[in-house]
C-alpha cells in the first residue's frame, strides 16, 4: 500500500478500530518507516482529543416539563375531542393558509367581482336603453298609424301644428 | 466511548417500553431520562444552538411518544431513536439556516457546562468546546452528524449506517471527508499561527 491508501485508512477504519487484522498490520508497518504518514496520524489523534474531551450536557428541566404538558394536552384532546361543526370546517377550509386555498380564494373573489361588474353594467345598459327609447318616442312625429303624436307639447303648439 | 451508549438506553427494559407505549407517563419519563442525554447532545452538536437543541429534544420525544406502540424490540428502539434524533436535528438546522437564525450560541453552551471542577478546568473545557464547535461548523450537517455519532457518541460504522439508513461505505466516506476537512483547517490555522 502507498501513502495515499494508508492515509485513507488512517482517516477511517484504522482510527476507528474498524480495520481487519491484516489492514491494521499493514498500516503499522507503513507508519514505522514513513514520517509523513506518522505526522498525519498524530494530527488525527490530536483532533480526536477534542471530541473525547467534549462535554456531555443534560437538557434543562424545562424540556421535560414542556414534553409532559404537551402529552397531557394531547391526551385531553383525545379523550374529549371537540368535533368541529360543518360551518367551522368550511370556515377552516376557506381561511386555510395553504397556497392552493389562497389561489382558490383569489379566483373566487375575481369571479365574484366580474359577475358583480357584469350585473352593474347590464343594469346600466337597460336603464340607458329605456331612457333612449323614451326620448325617441317623445320626439317622434309619427306614431304607429302614421298620425302625429299627441303628446308633442302644449295645447297651443298642438293647435298650430 | 461506547460505554456512554451502553449506559444510555440499555437500562430501558422491554417492560418499561411496553408500559410507556400503553400511555404510562412515569414509564415514559424513565425512557426520557435514559435517552434525553444522547438526544440533547447530538442535537446540540448538529444544530449548534442550545435553544434549537431543546426544541429538537422536545420534537424527538413527542415523536417517540406518538409512535412507541410500533416498537417491540430494544435494539430497534435504540436505532430508531438515533435516526429520529439525527433527522430532526438536521431538519431543524436547515430550517434555522433558512430563517437566518443559525448563529452559533456559544454562550448558551458554556452556561450549561456542569459546575464541578476548578475555574482553570472550566476555562480549558470552554476552550475545547469553542474549538470543537468552530471545527464542526466547517462540515455539512450530514458529515457533522456522522462524525458526532462516531467520535462523541461512539457508534460503530454499522450502527451509524443503520441509524442514518445509508450504506456502511457511505459512512466511511463521510468520515474520511469530514476528517480531511478538519485536517485542512488545522493546516491553515497552523500557517496563520506561524505567520
Amino acid at each position: 500500500m502507498n501513502c495515499k491508501d494508508i492515509r485513507e485508512l488512517l482517516k477511517s477504519d484504522y482510527l476507528d478500530n474498524e480495520a481487519g487484522l491484516r489492514q491494521e498490520q499493514d498500516v503499522k508497518e507503513h507508519l514505522d518507516r514513513c514520517p509523513e504518514c506518522r505526522a498525519v496520524e498524530k494530527k488525527l489523534r490530536s483532533q480526536r482529543l477534542l471530541f473525547e474531551n467534549a462535554g456531555r450536557f443534560q437538557p434543562p428541566e424545562q424540556v421535560w416539563r414542556n414534553i409532559r404538558e404537551a402529552i397531557v394536552n394531547e391526551r385531553m384532546k383525545e379523550e374529549d375531542p371537540v368535533r368541529p361543526t360543518l360551518i367551522e370546517r368550511l370556515r377552516g377550509l376557506i381561511w386555510s393558509q395553504r397556497p392552493v386555498f389562497a389561489v382558490v380564494r383569489v379566483m373566487a373573489m375575481m369571479i365574484f367581482a366580474v359577475v358583480l361588474a357584469g350585473g352593474i353594467l347590464r343594469r346600466q345598459q337597460l336603464i340607458n336603453q329605456e331612457i333612449n327609447s323614451d326620448i325617441i318616442s317623445a320626439y317622434s312625429f309619427s306614431s304607429d298609424n302614421g298620425e302625429l303624436a299627441r303628446d308633442m307639447g302644449t295645447s297651443i303648439e298642438e293647435y298650430f301644428l | 466511548m461506547s460505554n456512554i451508549l451502553e449506559g444510555l438506553m440499555n437500562d430501558i427494559s422491554q417492560d418499561i417500553l411496553e408500559k410507556a407505549s400503553q400511555g404510562d407517563l412515569e414509564a415514559f419519563e424513565r425512557v426520557y431520562k435514559s435517552a434525553s442525554g444522547f438526544v440533547y447532545n447530538v442535537a446540540l452538536r448538529v444544530s449548534r444552538n442550545s435553544a434549537d437543541a431543546q426544541e429538537v429534544t422536545q420534537d424527538v420525544f413527542m415523536k417517540i411518544y406518538r409512535n412507541l406502540k410500533g416498537f417491540q424490540f430494544r435494539s430497534a428502539f435504540r436505532t430508531w431513536v438515533y435516526r429520529i434524533t439525527v433527522n430532526s436535528a438536521i431538519n431543524h438546522y436547515r430550517k434555522s439556516c433558512r430563517e437566518e437564525k443559525d448563529k452559533a450560541d456559544y454562550q448558551g453552551i458554556i452556561e450549561t457546562i456542569p459546575g464541578s471542577g476548578s475555574a482553570a478546568d472550566k476555562a480549558v473545557q470552554n476552550d475545547n468546546e469553542t474549538r470543537l464547535k468552530a471545527l464542526l461548523e466547517l462540515l455539512s450537517p450530514q458529515h457533522r452528524a456522522c462524525l458526532v455519532l462516531r467520535e462523541i457518541e461512539g457508534l460503530s460504522y454499522q450502527e451509524i449506517a443503520a441509524s442514518l439508513k445509508i450504506p456502511v461505505n457511505t459512512v466511511r466516506s463521510r468520515l474520511k471527508r469530514a476528517r480531511q476537512a478538519l485536517l485542512e483547517q488545522a493546516g491553515k490555522d497552523q500557517v496563520q499561527d506561524e505567520l
